[in-house]
């Protein structure tokens, strides 16, 4: 047995994919809808941008000038929306009866957002983003180490380069006229993937998509992303080591390599890598760093595989009595390991598992973040199909101790970026050789 | 086909009838309390357990010893060794959680369905027969230190810390579950044995297994859990006592250099078991609950002041607190406490309640209902409090009805019992140099220290 998500794709005249999912265990609705946009698709000095037309997107729009939240909070429903790299989502989970309420919104605001678009409401939604920016980097421990690490990874001009969240001088010199070019060149139906699940039929959703997105016009094909080659970026400066001093009590490591993209041959071996290094406390590294030899207070490593490009970074925090070094020194001992012995048969079977289980608890939902209507909606954009599931889980069955080998094998060869992060005043506590991180 | 008309939003309609699921519970021979819910095609099981002593039933000067105790359950049992245990949890696709709260302690297992008689098992082998090795006392409890002194860099925490210690004074909800370092450093492996003697008997056991087949389920857990020893007489730690009145004042903490500052605003709010409880929900969903609430509504919708305000009642089983949390820019903070503060007074005096807004507060909860019970862990967790606050076994079925049948008199009454803008106690952590000349302002005096 294992998770599966029937659906029904359609294609509007006007380039809209709308997929439904049946699923009348409880009775809710999920509304959710992509846009193939995120701060890839900014340029230097117009940063921050994708992200603060997602908060405008709940301003209202020309037939509901007003909040987007009141007429479906009051409908019993729970809403969000979020902006990464690579795409911007919006959803609503809402009871049965206020689906056709749900999809009146989405739409207007699709096909008739810059009627009711202000210069007061982009101030105010600058600022509430620079608050934003404040709450979840720059005033939380650790919370600009990802900007740096990007940063260097991928320099400018790179689409990565800059943090989603953008540059304080960016938001502040937004002007209503790049919003207006910004919704005509990406807010139409050819560039977005709308998925509805939960229980509701399926002809009844494809027809109250229709009625409701089928008046939309259709958009130009956004601009192509440029993307420098790897050879001519990151490469020639690297390794590098770099430091940032922070209002944090013990100092941090990130050691940090680029790699795949998103699906690509080799993602799901470092996501398997990742798991065999630091998931759970039978992990390598949680052994060896935070129970056998006490040197970390935790561990995790990740691949955060994106469209254009991945990252994978083993992070660790480091035990008042130990060093940044010694840290470094057994991260790479276990890599070097790994990419010597590979990982055991029962380890390994242990490690997928684990995926398993973590896909379907993932699945329980029809709504949200990484529920039911937004995977359908990832497969659509990433894959080109809702139907990647299969194939997804497929990866991951794959998997085998050679190509788990591999991968340690590549990251143990090449060149990386570390990054320090230490308490102020505190140095001393990088790693020997870091260097100041620059952070704009 | 029709086209879409924009001239009004749809309306709603009826509510779509929706019925929680039935919860199956009775009682084992040995004391133990086992409910069970059917979650057709779940492709995994949650098996949790709750025991109703939490940081609330930590010994004076032994802070922090519930939650260590609770973080040691999967360091090893009498059987096997923590690394062993955990790669045991992981053949069965299994997720170990342990959460203390002021009132319990919650231990669950989420699987695959497939493996729902190991989940079982193995939540059994860690709360009947953990190891508790001194050494793994010395190395979690270190861990658990270091967390505490990181917390101090974390501005919001040390916010909700210096907030409860102003509210609770040395009242048994004074302390967040993790303790101090004082009493940390004081608890030791004999006390954490201690504790678990004393609390974790099976008699005291309330077990929830939520997944597909409930019938199977159910005899599966009663024949491990039947065979489990009784000891104790399970009662559970007695709710606390009113803490002393603490008067209205600001306290300020610095954080040289802070970008925002975090406002804690609250007092002394009311157990989940008052007879207020539907219109207290109706109340806070308006003044600060929700996205679209007042208090949301006023700083960051109009003000820009901040990325988000929420207001929460921590419903438990004595008085929790009623608080605002908000991280605000560090220029708007005097001005985001005197707003806040006159939302807090103002719903209870010259702007009570619309009837827009009651309607919307009320559909909100009456109709967003269903959507809160999708997932099996979200299940476990609604029969889990049926049993921490001794609720009639029918709440969640008469939910709706309660709540749809609060009234503007209800709420005014809730508003008027609940709210005490003359206790509100504030705290700030922020920039001193920027602050300090203005926060007397703010309505609450000179500042204070903790």
């Amino acid at each position: 047995m294992s998770a599966t998500l029937p659906y029904t794709k359609a294609t509007l005249d006007n380039g809209l994919d709308v997929i439904v999912h049946e699923e009348h265990a409880c009775p809710v609705v999920a509304v959710n809808l992509w846009y193939h946009v995120g701060s890839k698709n900014e340029r230097p000095g117009r940063t921050g941008f994708a992200h603060l037309f997602e908060h405008l997107m709940f301003e209202g729009s020309e037939h509901h000038d007003s909040g987007y939240f009141r007429p479906l909070e009051e409908a019993g429903g729970a809403l969000n929306g979020s902006t990464n790299a690579d795409r911007t989502n919006y959803w609503a989970t809402v009871p049965r009866e206020a689906v056709e309420r749900a999809l009146w919104l989405e739409s207007d605001r699709m096909g008739y957002l810059l009627p009711a678009l202000s210069a007061d409401k982009l101030a105010t939604q600058r600022d509430v983003v620079l608050n934003e920016r404040r709450q979840n980097y720059e005033n939380r421990p650790y919370g600009l180490a990802m900007m740096v690490l990007a940063a260097a990874h991928f320099p400018s001009p790179h689409p990565y380069h800059w943090p989603t969240i953008g540059m304080p001088a960016d938001l502040h010199a937004v002007q209503l006229d790049d919003v207006r070019e910004f919704f005509a060149a990406y807010y139409h139906p050819g560039n977005a993937s709308l998925a509805i699940a939960g229980d509701i039929d399926t002809d009844e959703a494809l027809a109250l998509a229709a009625r409701y997105f089928a008046e939309i016009p259709a958009g130009p094909p956004p601009p192509p992303v440029a993307v420098p080659t790897a050879s001519s970026g990151a490469s020639a400066s690297l390794p590098l080591s770099l430091c940032l001093e922070d209002r944090v009590e013990l100092a941090r490591v990130y050691l940090t390599w680029r790699t795949t993209a998103l699906f690509e041959a080799g993602d799901a071996e470092l996501d398997v890598l990742a798991d065999l290094l630091a998931g759970g406390l039978s992990s390598r590294l949680h052994r060896a760093l935070v129970r056998d030899r006490r040197l970390a207070t935790d561990v995790s490593a990740w691949q955060d595989s994106r469209e254009i490009a991945g990252l994978f970074a083993i992070s660790a925090t480091v035990a008042p009595t130990a060093r940044a070094a010694d840290v470094e020194a057994v991260v790479e001992d276990a890599l070097a390991r790994l990419a010597f012995e590979g990982p055991s048969g029962d380890e390994l079977a242990r490690v997928l598992r684990s995926a398993e289980s973590a896909a379907a608890a993932l699945l329980q939902r029809v709504g949200g973040f990484g529920g039911r209507s937004d995977q359908l909606n990832r497969y659509n954009v990433y894959a080109g199909t809702p139907g990647y599931l299969a194939g997804d889980l497929a990866r991951y069955r794959r998997v085998d101790g050679n190509g788990v080998r591999a991968a340690a094998a590549r990251l143990a060869a090449e060149r990386r970026v570390a990054l320090s992060i230490v308490p102020l005043g505190s140095t001393g506590a990088a790693l020997p050789g870091a260097v100041p991180a620059d952070v704009s | 086909m029709t086209p879409a008309d924009r001239t009004a939003l749809p309306g709603l309609g009826e509510p779509s009838p929706f019925e929680f699921p039935r919860v199956a519970t009775d009682a084992l021979p040995n004391g133990i309390r086992l409910s069970t819910i059917d979650r057709p095609r779940s492709e995994l099981v949650t098996v949790l357990l709750l025991l109703r002593h939490g940081s609330a039933a930590d010994p004076p000067g032994r802070e922090g010893l519930a939650a260590l105790t609770g973080d040691l359950l999967d360091e090893g049992s009498r059987e096997r060794s923590g690394i062993e245990l955990h790669r045991a949890l992981q053949r069965i696709g299994g997720a170990l959680a342990t959460e203390v709260t002021s009132d319990g302690t919650l231990v669950s297992v989420t699987a695959l369905a497939r493996f729902a008689r190991e989940a079982i098992a193995h939540l059994i082998e860690v709360v009947a027969r953990p190891r508790f090795d001194p050494d793994d006392v010395d190395r979690v409890r270190g861990l658990r230190l270091n967390r505490l002194a990181q917390m101090q860099r974390v501005a919001g925490a040390v916010a909700d810390r210096a907030w409860l210690a102003a509210l609770y004074g040395s009242h048994p909800y004074a302390h967040s579950p993790v303790g101090s370092a004082s009493s940390l450093e004081a608890a030791g492996a004999e006390d954490v044995a201690a504790f678990h003697a004393r609390h974790f008997g099976s008699p005291g056991w309330t077990v929830i297994v939520v997944g597909a087949g409930g019938a199977r389920l159910r005899a599966l857990a009663a024949e491990q859990l039947a065979a489990v020893p009784g000891s104790g007489d399970g009662s559970p730690s007695p709710p606390p006592p009113d803490p002393e009145p603490s008067p209205r004042r600001l306290v300020f903490l610095s954080r040289p250099g802070a970008v925002q500052s975090e406002i804690r605003l609250g007092h002394l709010g009311a157990a989940r078991t008052s007879p207020d409880y539907p219109a207290l929900l109706v109340l806070n969903m308006v003044l600060g609950g929700q996205f679209v609430s007042r208090i949301n509504s006023n700083l960051r919708e109009r003000k820009g002041y901040t990325y988000g305000a929420r207001t929460v009642l921590s419903l438990r089983r004595g008085r929790g607190p009623f608080l605002l949390r908000a991280a605000v820019e560090t220029s708007a903070t005097t001005d985001a406490i005197r707003e806040a503060a006159a939302e807090i007074a103002d719903i209870g005096g010259d702007r009570p309640v619309s009837a827009g807004e009651l309607d919307g507060a009320r559909a909100a909860l009456t109709r967003g209902f269903a959507r809160r019970f999708e997932t099996a862990g979200q299940l476990a967790a609604a029969a889990m409090h049926l049993a921490l606050f001794d609720l009639p076994a029918d709440d969640y079925r008469t939910f709706v009805p309660r709540v749809a049948a609060v009234d503007a008199g209800d709420v005014a009454g809730a508003a008027a019992r609940h709210l005490h803008p003359e206790r509100l106690i504030a705290v700030v952590v922020g920039d001193s140099d920027r602050l300090l000349a203005s926060l007397g302002e703010a309505g609450f005096g000179e500042p204070v220290e903790p």
